[in-house]
């Protein structure tokens, strides 16, 4: 049966996700004016494109935020979604514990950067990245404090405070890499509206690679330091529904490596700039988009794997119910 | 175009999200008196420890004696720390019942016995 709040939990994930990946695509593998051949009009349209991606994923990380916030009231209360919005639980959650507070702040990154995306399209310069550091900078904030709404934010002392910074980075990282496949495929697209030629796309690649490969690293540091925590030192790894799933987590993301590193080694090269683009080229574009979207598909699996993940209870504690 | 990619997206993802959870993480990691235990005057306070975090304005707990009725005063909140304003206890068996939500929004309850006097 669909479970309304990990739904919601999964979509928030994802949403904020790309959120953090737009911005950090813009600042380290967005094509510069320069590599657009010079055609200001094609940078002008891709700013646009990563600009509304960024602004409907804003829309979707707050909208389900919301439904996440209501059901969350409703589940703490017992009550129905109805009765938890009228006799003030979502209230008080939203104003009286960590989760809410988290949110509120949270609410108003999304509320100015929004304000800054809307205004910035009228006053930038087509010399500037497509979005400016200090949208990609609170993109990073709003995606990294995801962080305090889960179990990193609840734990105790400096082993508390080291899971929830190892948590910040490891929401940063897949921001970086899962969160930046769409606009990467939004830019690598055979019909591009304002782009023809293979250099820009080449280029958009090479760099996307390189991040990626650092986003990876960090991911698994992390993701062992969470797992350290959250399994009191791999302990409770083995045999445990949390271990499990973190094992289908891995598993999943070892097919993405896969893709990822099919892209990089073997299709990227294919596109190596000629004068006049030959049927090799546009094959290995096809195939790189097919790949990049299979990567999206398996990033939005391991989005809802973690959204299970955190509704889990953390193994080997349940023996303390007292 | 992109609008309507990332519904797919969306949609995709949340029809992928099917699951039951199980809703439980802040646990009593120990109390004073302990689980179980037996001690010989009355403590004045229990003392809850969780292994999590908790909010104060939805976690609590009560103290009943052995005919049902209640013995506890007031608690307060600190962190993973609960603590139970009992008074003077005559010399008996207690229940402490408790129901927490951790900061990590999810709720846990459970209960324990201890005794006053020899």
């Amino acid at each position: 049966m669909l479970d309304p709040l990990i739904s919601a939990r999964a979509i928030h994930f994802a949403s904020s996700i790309m959120v953090g990946g737009a911005a950090i695509f813009s600042a380290f593998a967005a094509p510069s004016l320069s590599e657009w051949d010079g055609v200001a009009s094609a940078h002008a349209i891709a700013g646009r494109q990563l600009r509304r991606f960024l602004l409907a994923a804003l829309l979707f990380a707050v909208g389900s935020g919301a439904l996440w916030l209501v059901i969350l009231a409703s589940s703490i209360g017992q009550s129905s979604m109805a009765e938890a919005i009228t006799d003030g639980t979502v209230w008080s959650v939203f104003t009286e514990t960590q989760f809410g507070r988290v949110w509120e702040c949270r609410l108003l990154l999304a509320a100015v950067l929004s304000c800054i995306v809307l205004l910035g399209r009228r006053i930038r310069s087509p010399n500037l990245r497509l979005l400016s550091p200090v949208e990609a900078l609170l993109a990073v904030i709003f995606v990294a404090t995801l962080a305090w709404c889960g179990h990193a934010g609840a734990g105790i002392g400096l082993g508390g405070k080291l899971h929830l910074a190892g948590d910040a980075l490891h929401l940063t990282a897949a921001a970086a890499w899962v969160g930046g496949l769409i606009p990467l495929l939004i830019f690598i697209w055979p019909r591009h509206a304002g782009l023809h030629s293979l250099r820009p796309r080449f280029c958009v690649l090479r760099r996307f690679s390189s991040l990626a490969t650092l986003s990876v690293t960090v991911l698994a540091a992390s993701g062992v330091s969470n797992t350290w925590f959250m399994t009191n030192g791999m302990r409770n790894f083995l045999g445990t529904e949390y271990g499990n799933l973190v094992l289908v987590k891995i598993a999943l993301l070892l097919m993405m490596l896969g893709f990822g590193a099919a892209n990089r080694y073997w299709l990227t090269p294919r596109l190596l700039p000629t004068n006049v683009p030959t049927e090799e080229n546009a094959r290995a574009l096809r195939l790189l988009c097919a790949s990049v979207s299979l990567e999206i598909a398996l990033g939005l699996v391991v989005i809802c794997v973690v959204a299970i993940l955190g509704q889990l209870p953390p193994p080997g504690h349940e023996h303390h119910m007292g | 175009v992109i609008m309507r990619n990332f519904n797919i997206v969306m949609l995709f993802m949340t029809t992928l999200s099917c699951s039951t959870t199980a809703q439980a993480h802040a646990f009593l990691d120990h109390a004073i008196p302990a689980v179980g235990s037996t001690v010989a005057t009355s403590p004045g306070q229990i003392t809850l420890y969780f292994t999590q975090q908790l909010e104060p304005k939805f976690s609590g707990a009560e103290v009943r004696n052995a005919s049902g009725a209640r013995v506890d005063h007031g608690k307060s909140i600190s962190g993973n720390v609960m603590r139970l304003s009992v008074g003077a206890l005559s010399p008996g068996s207690y229940s402490v019942s408790w129901h927490v939500l951790s900061v990590d929004t999810h709720t846990t309850q459970g209960s324990f016995n201890f005794h006053v006097g020899k």
